[in-house]
This record gives structure tokens, sequence and C-alpha cells, in this order.
């Protein structure tokens, strides 16, 4: 036999061998370069922040306003001071054992501010003329107060008033806090507490009548004064607490705080546990990992023509601050934007309305979020990014009862006839005015709760 | 008790090779091309977290499964081989091993939400492919033919 005919078939197979070697560490190599290389979560909208981490200051200076107007005098003519007076002793307590470093100055406030030499703000209270202001300058003009207190980060303001105010106040103190406040990204503390009473309400009824109110130690109609309290989150939130551990007529159910950010701790994918990953592969290696500052999570669409993703991440209130209730949100509470990655890396919006519908849902403190992929309606393959984030209004947010509770509207101090109807227990507006406040905070600074960076490979 | 040339004695350890040989290469590199696309963990793992799981129980399975060949070895050697070629110690070391590592798989895996059919027919072969490869080709001369498919195997070596 011929060397050639010996050696063709076993030539041809080495060949063959050589040939399917060659062919696989090309699949190899190729199936590694392949990656493509996406941008990184934050370039998929405007990355959520917390604009106070909430830490209080080592040093702090305490500028207590008391509120010197005629409507306030009830609470120093009653039998009992209290718990007025104690509520002003106790809050300058608060800064002698609350921080390493504090100085507290006193002012008494009406159309004007006038500073009161001191430290010991709860003895001008008793002081002989402290309520006997000029008539043109009997009004509480808390919007003064906003314009001139100093309030930058170690300043905490206090002030003390019956927050007695027709609707054009409240617009004017709005306004004021929209001016003052909100651009500083200061929190405001509000503080209900009810007290003892003997004396005059005013501007009652359409035609301004003016009547006694004597609560005579009766509890229930005690009259309610508050405590505003302004400054950076953590020095509220810290005054706020050592206030209620000193005070036994006020509590965290008599309190709000209104505070920039609405969480204390962003969501993110990485604090998230996933409840359901069905027909979906989480896939480290989908692409070139950006580099970013925000967890974001790679998954993979596996054939099925409806693919579900639950996640669960916890929630982080800001203590005080209004909760989150989405019972009165008509949907949608969560807010889906898709985008396609191309080879070059860069994203290109896409409309997947019908494809992908998101859902979230508030179970004991936990935020569910659900995403269901109709993955038999989605032609395109590729890699695409989602930025999956609550969609947070002023209506998210549950006021504490007690607002609404202690509170009188405008129409219901119009309508009535007789100064004696009056229920000196509650306030005017009170409701509108946090309420309003809030909205004005939402609206300004639009906070979030945070958002689920995805990227998924179809 | 000891009947056997000293010789034989390379067998096992050139069967241990065979099978580590055989049996580790099919797990880092093939198993998981199979496992990759039919493989779901369970929410919140992901498939390489998964993968390298099973990759850390399976390579102390196929370690396992070479024991068991060693076992088989050290039966051959102390048996004269005039009753029967204990064909059936094979078959049943085999067996046993099998169920002990699906057993193990069972209870040490992390659970998932498809492909576990795919997954027992990884942990199947990593059981027996090593014993397998361990015994088949490398039992002594009085013992040869007990694992079934060595005399096609020999033929090959």
């Amino acid at each position: 036999m011929s060397a050639g005919a010996n050696n063709g078939p076993a030539s041809k197979r080495r060949e063959l061998a050589i040939r399917a070697g060659l062919s696989i560490c090309v699949c190899i190599l190729l199936g590694c370069s392949g990656k493509p290389q996406v941008p990184p979560p934050e370039n998929l909208g405007e990355p959520p922040l917390v604009f106070d981490q909430g830490l209080s200051t080592d040093e702090v200076v305490a500028n207590v306003y008391l509120d010197a107007t005629s409507s306030m005098k009830g609470f120093v003519k009653a039998d009992q001071i209290e718990p007025y007076l104690g509520t002003i002793e106790k809050a300058e307590q608060v800064f002698a054992i609350g921080w390493s470093k504090a100085s507290v100055h006193c002012f008494k406030f009406g159309a004007k501010i006038v500073p009161l030499p001191g430290e010991s703000c709860h003895l001008y209270v008793f002081k002989e003329g402290f309520y006997n202001l000029p008539k043109s300058e009997d009004i509480t003009r808390i919007d003064e107060i906003l314009e001139k207190s100093p309030q930058d980060a170690k300043n905490l303001t206090l002030v003390f008033t019956d927050l007695y105010q027709d609707r054009a106040d409240i617009g004017r103190l709005l306004r004021a806090f929209r001016d003052s406040t909100i651009p500083r990204k200061l929190s405001v503390g509000i503080v209900g507490i009810r007290s003892n009473f003997r004396g005059k309400i005013f501007d009652i009824g359409a035609r301004s009548f003016s009547g006694e109110w004597d609560t005579k130690g009766n509890r229930a109609k005690f009259r309610p004064f508050y405590l505003f309290i302004i400054g950076r989150r953590g020095n509220v939130s810290h005054f706020m607490d050592e206030l209620f551990r000193r005070s036994k007529d006020t509590g965290p159910d008599q309190a709000v705080l209104l505070s920039p950010d609405v969480t204390a701790s962003l969501v993110e994918w990485s604090k998230t546990k996933r409840l359901i990953e069905q027909g979906l592969v989480e896939r480290r290696s989908l692409f070139q990992a950006p580099k970013s500052r925000f967890s974001y999570g790679s998954l993979q669409v596996r054939g099925r023509s409806t693919c579900t993703l639950k996640v669960e991440a916890d929630y982080a209130p800001v203590k005080y601050a209004p909760t989150l209730d989405w019972n009165h949100v008509p949907q949608p509470r969560v807010q889906v934007r898709t985008f396609q990655v191309t080879t070059d890396g860069k994203l290109q919006g896409v409309d997947l309305a019908r494809v992908v519908d998101g859902d979230l849902q508030l179970q004991n403190n936990k935020l569910v979020f659900t995403l269901t992929i109709h993955s038999d309606r989605w032609a395109g393959r590729g890699l695409y990014a989602f930025d999956v984030r609550p969609n947070l209004e002023a209506d998210s947010f549950r006021l504490p009862t007690w607002c609404k509770g202690w509170s009188v509207t405008e129409e219901e101090r119009l309508g009535l006839k007789n100064p004696a109807s009056f229920d000196g227990s509650k306030t005017l507006n009170l409701f509108e005015f946090i309420s309003g406040l809030w909205r004005a905070m939402l609206e300004s600074h639009k906070p979030q709760l945070g958002a689920l960076y995805l990227y998924l490979e179809k | 008790m000891f009947n056997k040339p000293r010789s034989s004695l390379a067998l096992p350890v050139i069967g241990v090779l065979a099978g580590l040989g055989v049996g580790l290469p099919v797990l880092y590199f093939l198993e998981p091309l199979v496992l990759d696309p039919v493989v779901s963990p369970q929410a919140g793992q992901t498939i390489e977290d998964w993968l390298r799981e099973f990759r850390q129980l399976e390579t102390l399975l196929v370690i396992l499964s070479v024991a068991v060949g060693l076992l088989w070895h050290a039966s051959t050697f102390l048996d004269a081989g005039r009753s029967g070629d204990l064909r059936l110690v094979w078959v049943g070391l085999g067996i046993l091993f099998l169920a002990f590592a699906c057993w193990m798989a069972v209870r040490r895996l992390p659970s998932v939400q498809e492909g576990s059919s795919g997954i027992m027919l990884c942990v199947a072969v990593n059981a027996l492919l090593p014993y397998y490869m361990a015994s088949a080709a490398f039992t002594v001369a009085s013992h040869k033919y007990a694992p079934w498919g060595s005399r096609a195997l020999r033929k090959l070596w």
C-alpha cells in the first residue's frame, strides 16, 4: 500500500480535529470579548439622593422666639401655667444636656422681633407687660422670624406660638417658608401641646368677635400651642427626642417633622431581598460592569411568556415624618423607565409600556416592588436598562391624625354666629398650614425613596 | 491474602489518575455549559454563585467516586477470583455511591426553580464516570471483565 493511501483518512481526521479545535478557541475568544460595555446606572436618570443624613451637630445655637401677642396671654393667666411654662423650661434644659456645646438666645415677637437678655427665656413669660404689645404690632408674624433668624447648619430656631392664622396669614407664612427655609434644605418640626388657658380668643366668626375661654383645669378643653423647631434634620430630630424624654405633656403622637427627605436610607438593588424571579436569571457576567456608586441588578430573560420579578426593600422612614400611605393615590405607584443599550454602549430610550408592568406595595414597613415582563410582547433582543422607582406625590403621605383633629377650617370659623360656640381647644387652619408646608417641601425637593436599576438581557 | 503480582499495584494509581483526569474536566468545563442555560436558581442567587456551589460539592463527589474505585481495587486484590469476578460488588458499589451522590445533591445543593433533571443527570455523571474510569480499564487480570464495557474499553487501550 502506498504511503499516500495510508495517510489519507488519518490526515483528514487530524485536519478536522485541528479545525474543530481552532473553531472552539475562536468561539471562546469571541465569547469573552463580546460582552457589551454599559453606561453606569446614574446615566439612566436623575439619581436619587438623601439631602440631610440626619446627624446632629456637636454645637448648637438656639434662637428661642416667644409669641408675645395678646392671644397668648391666656396661657399665663390660667390658674396653672402648665404645660406651657414647663415646655419652654424643658426646651431650655434640652440644650443644656442634649448638646456638648449650646447657647440660647431669647426673643419675643409680634409684628417685630425684640431680643431678650439672658438664656432663661421661660422667666420672661411672667414679666409685667410682656404681652402688652402696641396695637399695631399685636400680630403673629412668624414669617419675620423665618426671614431674619440665622438658619445655617448649627442654628436651631424654636418658635412658641398659638399659630392662630387666617387664610391670608397662612399664605404669607408658607411663602416665607418657601423662600427662606426650604431652599436651605432645612427641616421643620412641629410639636403640639395642649395647655391650661384663661383668656380671650380673637377673630371668631365672620365679624371677628372675641370670646373668653377658660379651661378650668379640664384637659378636654386645654388650648393648643405649638413649638416650631427649624434646623437641620439631625438637630431637629435630636431636640424632639430629648424633649419627649423629658416631657409627659407631649410626645411623638403630637408631633410631625417635615423634612426634605422622605427616607433615611435609599432603596437600592443590593439592599433588596429577592422574593420571586420567575423566568429571570441573575447573572453578573452579562456585560462589562460599569463603575457606579449605585448597585444594580443584571438579569437574563429566559424563554417564558411572562417573567416576574418581585423584590422587597426596607423602608426607612424619617423619624416623626409623615408616613407613606398609597391608599388614596391612583395608580401607577411605580415609575419604570426603559432604555436599550446600543452596541456602542449608549442608552436609547424605548417605550416598553405594553411589555412591562410595575407595582409597589407597602407591607409591614417593607416596600414590595413587582415587575411583570410580558416577554411574548417584546420583540427586540438585546440588552436593556431599567430605572424603577416609586412614584411619589404629596398624597402618597399621611399626616398624623392630630393635625386634622386639632384644626378648624376657615369655613367653620366664618360660620360661627356666637363667640361662645367656638371650640377653643382647636386651632384655625392648622391642617391647611401643615399640609401646605409639606406639599411645598415635596414640590421643591422632589424627594425620592430610591431607585432600582436593572440591566436585562433578552 | 495478597495474591497478585507487585506490578499490579500500579493499576489503582493509574485508575485514580484516569478517574480524576476525566471527572474533573467534565465537571469544570463541560457541565457548566450544560447547566448554565437550563438552571434557574432561586430568587436572589446569581447563576454564577449557584454554579460555584455546585462545583464545590461535585468536586468532593468526584474525589469520593475515585475513592470508591479504590475500594473496588482493594476488593479485587483481596479476592482470588475463584468464585466469580465480583461484578455484583462492582455494580453494588456504583449504585450505592450513586444513591449517596443524589442524596448529597438534594441535601446540600441550593434549590432551584428550574433545571432539576439536568442537575441530577450531571450529578449521576459525576458519581459514576470517575468510578467507572478508575475501575473499568485498570482492574487486575483476575477481575478485569467484571466492570461492564471493560472489554471494549480495554480494546481501545
